[in-house]
């Protein structure tokens, strides 16, 4: 073991050094193990000895070598097979009964020359036939009492086979049915394994020729079979490079979907058909055309594991390394291209397997491909979680300050959460984007213009408004739905966006003409008293729309279409409370009763939150917490209108009350208005410490509202000028020391809401005690600015001092 | 969460329950122990018998197959003791099997095949189930291919020092944990990683020598 090792070459040390941190890193879970070659030559002094051309050239063999060591463990986990996979394979399958001293079977008008494997419910001959003096491939069902199908199964995979026409398939020549047992005969394909081929073509020429099995596979699709067996040896290239797929053994007619569920190769399997009750469906075929794709790229499977159930685990959860990172030539469109085909999420995936051609055909031609695999947003998530981990782990030793921390933690969760579909996250401005989302909301406007002029009388009859509403949201529903599978997604979404505002319009007009629950006259309750529509109406509408929203929101997944649903939801939310005497409260200026009334759908937007946040689906639960963070301030501030709050609690301050205050409840209300102030603080506060990374916005919204929330009640007894003067002092002492005790808590929001409410406090001062034409005040200020500045210089000369 | 092998015994029961189903006459158990055992033990005894100098005289007398339709008929018939052996993982306890069959087979030099059924079952009833058994076992086996790939590693391991190719059997073949690896060759656990280090530098140089499919 030790003789060879005093002259051990540099790629050998390399190497060994290598698998001992590889297999170290297996041992540990996944910790250390190396990643960088170049590192590790370093490290072993390697750098020093060669030249840097040497040293290229060692990593370059390193990298191949190391490709080869991959594929060692592989067979060393898996070295074999109890069910040969090619039906008609030219694989010698050793040792064969020929050799073992059985005999070959005969059949009547062939001769046997050899057996070429077994699988698929029964065994693959090459057989002579004699009459017509070719070479076949003979598949006879398995003799009964061992392992394999019936004649039923046998028929029905002859029959499938034999609707193919393509010459990618291997073709179907004759059933002898009559024989005992009965043969399949079948086209016998001279050439090798696409496992054998595909790694030394070049990157056009295999993905040309992927795209022709991709084609392939697709006619058969297009016939109603999914193979639900395709791996590299079951496709098979010829001299002239032109495949073939082999063994539609397992194939099965799409409406017999239970059948290929568990039938097939373990590592090429779809992960829905792991999952009992999953719909299968032509993608799964898809998916593992995706892994052939992977696996011909960096020469390892995406998903393995020491055991079946750890490889399920691994396809059904895992995240795969990215091809590039195992082999560094890898061109980054074909992995982008088996990344898209490998979705987790057959909706995920190219919709069929010609779009897989197609873009494989891109990717032949020179084009830029189309795929833009979720896998890459699912690994950066997967990757953030270390950096996140290290940003907590720095702050915690305070090389950072806490808030730099939430900022960064912020900035990572955006990258995490990135929808660059909409222009409000989008990373960069673009004349389309802005003219895009520009025309939504002119589109937005003018439909609301347009049912003015229909309330109004203006526009008579059905005809007029279905001519000029439904041609612009057919063609924008069916405009975004084509683009969005033709990944122009930005341009989908919002097109999306602006069929959700023409939806409801429509709806209204739509069911105020044919008069379909029209309010009873004088109905107290309806929103609009004898108005255009009635509650029922504006109900229907809204419940359409929004369900209309929230299917398009599952669909893009975007934070665009989550935020409009929740803007629909609201308003639909708005037309239930209609019933309840909506327009009664703003009337007699009840607010307090809203407020209450809102609570149900704020509790509603945050479980929906959290769900979403649970299931992982950042592009819906962020809107959902912001808006139900919006909704809370909103119901604590509308409560806080004077003081209704204690009304409802049955509390009063009333024996508190001085008594040259006349106004009824003003102290109620200045107490809400702290309280509200408070609240909203600790609520951020606490969002901030135990919310998820999805609540960060909404958490970021409540920092900014609360030190405005603080100081409103002192604005609010400044804006009250009755008892003025008495609190404008404070208000502006109050202010300003807000502003400076923003540095406690490193929130800039504390700051910006001193500074600007005293600015309100001096304003009040002024015009309360009508300072207008007093030349003195404005130079007090002045002063008092001076002395501020002052202070400031000394203070830094002070930190300066005392650190050193 | 892909490496289970250091947690054995996390699948115990559904190994247990496998052989068990496969003993009781379900296909379906019989082909997935096959697909799952079959081809490390069929690689496992082919390297005995290539380089061990003992089993080396058996070559001339059995094929690897007939070995590895003994080793799965006395395991499928031993049922018992994979469950007195508690945490054991399927894989070793298989490969525990063949090396004591391998062992017997040289030390006894038995001329004629032997009645497996007679062997692992006492009673009639359970030796015609056995016999049963037996039967289909082999046709079954005589299914199990190794990878041409594998062909060539095993080539390859056969030029490895005895050491080296002794850790490589025992941790990918028997499917032995660091502990046991270390304990069967005398060393510790991390020694036994090391040395499974350098005969995978070994091989994987080896097979790179014979054939550069890489494309870089």
């Amino acid at each position: 073991m030790s003789g060879g090792r005093v002259e051990a070459s540099p790629l050998e040390r390399l190497l060994e050094v290598w698998i001992e941190r590889d297999l170290e890193g297996e041992h540990n879970g996944g910790e250390g193990g190396v990643r960088d070659a170049r590192e590790l030559a370093v490290e072993l002094g390697l750098a020093e000895e060669l030249t840097e051309a040497q040293l290229e050239e060692l990593l370059g063999r390193f990298a191949a070598t190391r490709r080869e060591y991959e594929m060692l463990r592989r067979d060393l986990s898996a070295p074999g097979s109890a069910k040969p996979a090619a039906a008609a394979s030219s694989e010698p399958a050793e040792p064969g009964p020929a050799e073992r001293g059985v005999e070959l079977p005969s059949f009547e008008g062939f001769r046997t020359i050899e057996l070429l494997g077994r699988g698929g419910g029964g065994e693959v001959y090459k057989l002579f036939d004699e009459r017509l003096e070719r070479m076949v491939a003979g598949k006879v069902l398995r003799r009964e009492g061992e392992l394999g199908g019936s004649v039923r199964e046998f028929l029905e995979e002859a029959r499938s086979l034999a609707l193919f026409d393509d010459p990618r398939i291997a073709r179907v020549l004759d059933l002898r049915i009559e024989l005992d047992p009965p043969v399949l005969v079948m086209e016998h394909v001279e050439g090798f394994d696409l496992s054998r081929v595909g790694r030394s073509l070049p990157d056009p020429q295999l993905a040309g020729m992927l795209a022709e099995v991709a084609r392939a596979v697709d006619h058969a699709h297009r016939l109603g079979v999914v193979h639900g067996d395709l791996k590299p040896s079951n496709i098979r290239v010829g001299a002239e490079l032109e495949p073939k797929i082999l063994d539609f053994g397992l194939a099965t007619r799409l409406g017999d979907r239970e059948r290929i569920r568990l039938r097939g190769t373990l590592a090429y399997m779809a992960p829905e058909r792991l999952v009992p009750e999953a719909p299968i469906d032509a993608r799964a075929d898809v998916y593992s055309l995706g892994v052939v794709l992977y696996q011909l790229l960096c020469g390892t499977l995406p998903y393995q594991g020491a055991s079946d159930e750890a490889q399920i685990a691994a396809i059904r959860e895992g995240i795969p390394r990215l091809p590039i990172e195992l082999a560094p030539r890898v061109a980054e469109p074909l992995q982008a291209i088996a990344l898209q085909a490998m979705s987790r999420e057959p909706g995920d995936r190219y919709a069929s397997a010609n779009e897989l051609a197609l873009d494989l055909e891109r990717f032949r031609d020179g084009r830029p491909v189309l795929a833009r695999p979720v896998l890459y947003q699912a690994t950066l998530a997967e990757r953030l979680r270390g950096h996140l981990e290290q940003i907590r782990e720095w702050s915690r030793l305070k090389l950072i300050y806490r808030h730099e921390a939430a900022a960064l933690e912020s900035a990572y969760g955006r990258l995490e959460a990135r929808d660059e579909d909409w222009i409000v996250q989008s990373r960069r401005l673009t004349p389309w984007r802005i003219s895009l989302y520009l025309g939504v909301f002119v589109l937005v406007c003018g439909a609301l213009l347009y049912l003015a002029a229909y309330v109004e009388g203006a526009v008579e009859g059905v005809a007029a408004p279905l001519v000029v509403l439904v041609p612009p949201l057919v063609a924008l529903g069916a405009g975004a739905a084509w683009l969005f599978r033709r990944d122009a997604r930005a341009v989908a979404v919002a097109f999306f966006m602006a069929s959700v505002a023409l939806v409801p319009i429509l709806l209204l007009i739509a069911l105020r003409e044919t008069g379909i629950w029209p309010a009873a006259a004088g109905d107290a309750d309806q929103l609009f008293l004898d108005g255009p529509f009635s509650n029922r109406q504006l109900q229907v509408a809204g419940l359409l729309t929004s369900a209309w929203c929230l299917a398009l929101a599952y669909r893009t997944r975007t934070v665009a279409l989550s935020s409009s649903l929740l803007i629909t939801a609201f308003l639909l939310d708005l037309a239930l409370l209609a019933d309840l005497g909506l327009r009664s409260w703003l009337e007699e200026e009840n607010l307090d009763r809203l407020a209450v009334h809102l609570l149900p759908f704020l509790a509603i937007a945050w479980i929906a939150g959290v769900l979403a946040d649970r299931s992982r689906a950042p592009w819906f639960c962020r809107p959902l917490y912001v808006g139900a963070a919006s909704l809370g301030v909103l119901i604590v501030e509308l409560m806080a209108q004077d003081g209704e709050v204690f009304r409802h609690l049955g509390l009063t301050l009333e024996a508190l009350r001085p008594e040259d205050v006349s106004h009824e409840r003003l102290l109620e209300t200045v107490v809400t208005m702290v309280a509200n102030g408070v609240l909203i603080a600790l609520a951020a506060s606490l969002l901030e410490r135990r919310g998820s990374l999805a609540m960060l916005p909404a958490a970021r919204l409540l920092v900014v509202v609360a030190p405005f929330a603080m100081l409103k009640p002192l604005g609010y007894l400044s804006a009250v000028g009755e008892y003025s003067v008495r609190w404008d002092w404070l208000y502006l002492g109050l202010s300003l020391a807000v502003a400076f005790w923003s540095h406690l808590r490193e929130r800039r929001s504390f700051y910006y809401a001193g500074v600007i409410n005293s600015g309100f406090a001096l304003y009040f001062l002024t015009v309360h005690n009508e300072w207008w034409d007093r030349p003195a005040w404005g130079t007090s200020v002045l002063t008092v600015a001076l002395l501020l500045l002052a202070l400031g210089l000394v203070l830094f000369r002070r930190e300066r001092r005392q650190h050193g | 969460m892909l490496d289970c092998g250091d947690n054995p015994g996390v699948t115990l029961s559904v190994d247990t329950a496998l052989v068990a189903r496969a003993r009781d006459g379900s296909e379906e158990a019989l082909g997935e122990l096959l697909e799952r055992c079959a081809p490390k033990l069929l690689a496992l005894i082919r390297t005995r018998l290539a380089c061990d100098p003992g089993a080396r005289a058996l070559r001339a007398r059995l094929d690897s197959r007939d070995l590895l339709q003994n080793v799965l008929i006395k395991a499928l018939g031993g049922l018992g003791d994979l469950q007195a052996m508690g945490r054991r993982p399927l894989q070793a306890w298989l490969a525990q099997i063949a090396e004591n069959e391998l062992r017997d087979q040289v030390t006894h030099h038995r001329r004629q095949r032997r009645d497996l059924a007679a062997e692992v079952a006492a009673d009639g009833d359970e030796r015609r189930r056995i016999g049963e058994l037996a039967a289909r076992v082999r046709s079954a086996s005589s299914r199990v291919v190794l990878r041409e790939r594998t062909e060539r590693l095993m080539a390859a391991l056969a030029t490895l020092d005895d050491p080296q190719r002794e850790v490589v059997v025992l941790r990918d073949f028997e499917e032995l944990s660091w502990a046991e690896v270390g304990e069967r060759l005398g060393r510790t656990a991390d020694a036994a990683r090391m040395l499974y280090a350098r005969a995978l530098t070994a091989l994987t140089l080896r097979l790179r020598g014979e054939a550069d499919e890489g494309r870089g």
